[in-house]
């Protein structure tokens, strides 16, 4: 008799084949999103383990020595400290948390090893944020949790498991049923977790600092410009910034954002000041900020506001030409027109700009600046020196007319807008201007601007982004509308934009860079998969604006409408707990109500349901009143149903009170109380 | 650190505060028995509590670098455990106690008390636990079926032994908290006496002073055993002993009375309870050997009878002798 009981003694086993089998799907879902940042060995390591755990249970062998374990733990931190030269900061933590996992799998002996297991795997799923906040990632991450969380009631089941080893429980041991019941309580937990995210106090400033390396990502445009640096963000369609104008927004062609202006040129590239390897890229530089005792007046303003994605560079892109920035030391406007900002845009940063296309800059000649925008390499590129020394001879003084001949030189001879040209040799503008005379933005805007140089006319390249998507209710502009022009300096226009690119490709201007190149840049890439990906950016938008930048500016003009200026802390953690509480009540409530309705058996609920209709018709059991007292009272009350009355009963008390009444029996009540009409 | 059920001394802390609420002064329950939501109590476990740093720790992090997935992250996985005790109590309640059963037991052995837990709802109640402080058992109890589980007390001595307050308890079904109800049915559990070992063979001829069967003329020969101490030397088979060097003792079998008189009386030299043991041991021995016999104590005589009825009579008669 005492052999049906579960034991207590299950516990003590080591977790089985299923628990294990769970453990390892939940622990695969959660390192796989790392595997690309994770060193190659890294991952074998993860099999190696998992397989080691795995042959316990097909051959029976003993688990591995103490010492063979040290000895493992200590080659893996080396590996670690090897693949990273440390083992601090965020990268080298995930290895080294990666790394636990797999070895504190070969020490799997008890259930709370399965719990830590588990606790490390929901710890693994959250550093993915640090690297992606995408809908993707967090959907499949919400998978990943389903699982983890199933695999805790996997290893809640194990004794029951083992005791039933060949039959199944109502499929709550079955794979599907834990998955469902896992699901349920996420789904369950969804209102709350909303609640949570909108009401729990936020930190207006860090309690500690940001590890080095904490944010790390896309960068999109930079201060500095190689060959190939703009061409790889051509692919990058994802957003860089978005943008709502204040009033109607300015046409297509006068879309330029400017960006970081490159001032030094090494021969190969272009970076904001001299030496083009310096690093210390925090201090705002020797350009320096505008004077702002006097900020000009503005003929024809255009005020919007941009939402610019993380990039991890300290420059503002803004509609050229930005004028009014954020106040504060923040932002700085330089006197060049770029925007600083004094710490680099490690979360999606939303500012409001003030910007006039019709601005003239630096009508007078700043002789520092102008000397810095006459630099050139010593002794490269002879041919285009010689040609601007042609240039100078046959044009004389006027500068404009120099700016003219070069671009006409552009549009009219054999010049080509593409995405893939030639190689070019260590003389890159000779070689470009007058061999390969093919590329892009970068290859036309270097050239330009070298070539303006060599003729004394101050010149600099201004890089930035071009263009943007009218998404009806804001601009989007994508890393692939990345851009660079050059800018010159001529007398009494000041600082003029000259767009070499638009020379040769007017369309790119028009219609963006794909379209000027003319051709597809993938397999994939469709017109109408393009659309589809513009259309999925409004939800992206809505997941920007309502998950990933929420703060607590947002968080309290959540509230500012419901009259709740000051949103204490201690305002929200109370209304927080009383909503919570809230809910958990009505779950609560949930929970029992299934449970008092489906505690009653099938048999007493279609009786139930019986009892409800005669009741609407007047006629009400007592609470002590027997089904067949009731039967018969109800049937003299109401003559015409006597029989229907009376054959529901018996079936009733038949189910009910007889054993092994046949299958059909239920069926038949069901019908007859869904057919009966009091 | 996080094992959940194996030590839960940790716990008693918990339990001795909760005690006045627990439902420990109340009287024994009636059966049937239903488990109310209000008697339900629950704590976390150890794994809860280990949960709940692992979220906090989750917390700063996502507070501190504003990271909004992570923080609705953390909030998912705290909504769940906040909802967790919703489930954990919803395993135990509505289910009903409908019998009790506890098979007799000898003094030493282990006493069982079997529940049969009966689940009223359609949904089932996996790993529901039953437990004293000393021992667990747990079963699934299917939608709308029933289950046995046992609570287990060792024997402390022979007699009548109450069903101590035991608890019906449960972490599923995610670990994170432990649920538990009180049950105290009133049932008992009846402990025989330990039966002797290497007792005298039984006092066969009706007159059991010594224990030791007589020879007599109309007794016939019965066969033979093996040794034990204290038979009379003239009744070894010396010859049988010669052969085979090992000590051999003839019984003798009465074919006219086979009616077997077991007196309380009769046994001299021994304590209460090594009477009532070698009683035991005896009342077994005859039952085996399909004997007639009756029981004598002092303030009761039980039989002559024979079979599994009587033996029982018998049995709970030592049980509950008291002088």
């Amino acid at each position: 008799m005492s052999a049906s009981f579960g034991r207590i003694s299950a516990l003590k086993q080591s977790p089985d084949l299923t628990t294990v089998l769970w453990l390892l799907a939940s622990l695969t879902l959660a390192v796989a999103p790392h595997l690309t940042r994770l060193p190659l060995w890294l991952p074998l390591v993860f099999v190696a383990a998992a397989a080691e755990r795995l042959s316990h249970f097909f051959f029976r062998r003993p688990a591995l020595p103490g010492w063979l374990r040290f000895g493992l733990t200590l080659a893996c931190l080396a590996g670690v400290a090897g693949s990273y030269g440390t083992i601090l900061g965020r990268q080298a933590g995930i290895a080294l948390l990666c790394v636990m996992l797999a070895l504190k799998l070969l020490e799997t002996y008890r259930r709370r090893d399965v719990y830590l297991l588990i606790s490390l795997a929901y710890f693994v799923v959250v550093t993915q944020f640090l690297f992606n906040q995408s809908i993707y990632m967090s959907v499949f991450l919400l998978v990943t949790v389903v699982i983890i969380t199933a695999t805790l009631i996997v290893t809640e089941l194990q004794p029951s498991r083992e005791r039933h080893a060949t039959h199944e429980l109502s499929g709550l041991i079955s794979p599907a049923g834990t998955l469902r019941n896992a699901g349920w309580m996420l789904l369950q937990g969804i209102p709350l977790m909303i609640g949570m995210f909108l009401l729990f106090p936020r930190l207006g400033v860090p309690l500690w600092g940001m590890p080095e390396d904490a944010l790390y990502g896309k960068t999109g445009i930079s201060d500095r410009m190689e060959p190939g640096s703009i061409r790889d963000l051509f692919v990058d369609d994802s957003p860089a910034f978005r943008v709502v104008f204040q009033g109607e927004p300015p046409d297509q062609s006068q879309l330029y954002w400017r960006g970081p202006v490159l001032w030094h040129f090494d021969g190969a590239a272009w970076c904001r000041e001299a030496p083009c390897d310096r690093s210390d890229r925090d201090s705002p530089g020797m350009i320096g900020a505008q004077n702002r005792r006097r900020p000009p007046a503005l003929e024809n303003p255009i005020r919007y506001e941009v939402t610019m994605e993380a990039s991890q560079q300290h420059w503002i892109f803004a509609l050229d030409i930005p004028l009014r920035v954020p106040a504060g030391w923040r932002f700085a406007l330089e006197r060049d027109y770029t925007i600083h900002r004094r710490r680099p845009v490690t979360q999606t940063t939303v500012y409001t700009l003030t910007s006039d296309p019709g601005f003239k800059m630096n009508t007078r000649q700043d002789g520092w600046l102008r000397n810095l925008g006459l630099q050139l390499p010593p002794d490269l590129n002879p041919r285009t020196r010689e040609f601007a020394r042609q240039l100078r001879e046959t044009h004389g003084d006027d500068d404009l007319a120099i700016v003219q001949a070069v671009l006409s030189r552009f549009r009219n001879e054999e010049y080509f807008y593409s995405f893939t040209p030639p190689p070019l040799g260590i003389n890159t503008v000779d070689d470009f201007l007058f061999e390969t005379r093919e590329g892009y933005c970068e290859f036309y805007s270097s050239s330009f601007t070298f070539l303006m140089r060599a003729a004394g006319i101050p010149a600099r390249v201004v890089t930035g982004y071009q263009g943007g998507l009218d998404m009806v209710d804001y601009t989007l502009i994508r890393q692939s509308d990345a851009h660079a022009w050059a800018e010159v300096w001529l007398d009494g226009k000041g600082w003029t934009r000259v767009d070499p690119t638009a020379a040769v490709a007017p369309e790119r201007i028009d219609r963006g860079a794909l379209a000027a190149a003319g051709g597809r840049r993938g397999p994939l890439d469709f017109e109408w998969i393009r659309g589809l990906r513009n259309q999925f950016d409004a939800v992206h938008r809505l997941w920007s604006d309502w998950v990933v930048k929420f703060n607590r500016a947002r968080q309290r003009s959540l509230f500012r409408p419901l009259g709740v200026d000051d949103l204490s802390a201690r305002f929200s953690l109370i209304t927080l707990i009383v909503l919570g509480g809230a809910f958990v009540a009505v779950v609560m409530l949930l929970l029992l109500r299934a449970q008092w309705i489906g505690g009653l058996d099938p048999a007493s609920r279609e009786y139930a349901r019986f009892c409800r209709k005669l009741q609407r018709s007047g006629i009400t059991r007592g609470a002590a009143e027997g089904p067949r007292d009731f039967a018969s009272r109800a049937a003299a009350s109401r003559e015409g149903l006597a029989a229907p009355i009376h054959r529901i009963t018996d079936l009733y008390v038949a189910l009910r009170f007889q054993p092994r009444q046949p299958d059909h029996a239920l069926d038949e009540l069901k019908s007859a109380v869904r057919a009966f009409k009091a | 650190m996080l094992s959940t059920l194996r030590k839960l001394d940790w716990l008693e802390w918990s339990y001795t505060m909760l005690q006045k609420f627990s439902g420990a002064h109340r009287a024994p329950q009636a059966l049937p028995l239903e488990l109310d939501r209000k008697r339900i109590y629950i704590v976390p476990t150890r794994f809860g509590f280990f949960f709940a740093l692992v979220l906090l720790v989750l917390l700063l992090g996502g507070l501190n670098y504003n990271n909004n997935m992570a923080l609705l992250y953390t909030f998912l996985l705290a909504a769940v455990a906040l909802l967790s005790p919703l489930y954990t109590v919803r395993n135990l309640s509505g289910l009903r106690v409908v019998q009790v059963v506890a098979p007799p037991v000898f003094y030493g052995e282990v006493a069982r008390f079997i529940l049969t837990l009966q689940n009223p709802s359609s949904s089932p109640r996996p790993m529901v636990w039953a437990r004293d402080k000393q021992d667990a058992t747990f079963t699934d109890i299917e939608a709308n079926g029933r289950s046995d589980v046992s609570v287990e007390v060792a024997t402390r001595r022979r007699g009548w032994l109450d069903m101590p307050r035991s608890r019906l308890t449960t972490t599923y079904p995610v670990g994170l908290f432990y649920a538990w109800t009180w049950v105290h049915p009133p049932y008992r559990c009846l402990v025989y006496p330990k039966p002797e070992v290497d007792a005298p063979p039984l006092p066969m001829g009706g007159q059991a002073g010594t224990g030791q069967p007589e020879r007599r003329g109309d007794e016939e020969w019965a066969g033979l055993r093996d040794y034990q101490p204290g038979d009379p030397s003239r009744l070894i088979a010396w010859k049988v002993v010669a052969r085979t060097d090992q000590m051999v003792t003839k019984t003798f079998a009465d074919h006219r009375s086979q009616e077997l008189h077991l007196d309380y009386s009769q046994i001299d030299g021994l304590d209460l309870e090594r009477r009532l043991s070698r009683l035991t041991r005896w009342v077994l021995d005859a039952d085996k050997a399909r004997l007639r016999y009756s029981l004598k104590l002092p303030n009761q005589q039980v039989g002559p009878d024979s079979g599994e009825l009587h033996k029982h009579q018998c049995l709970r008669a030592l049980a509950e002798y008291q002088p």
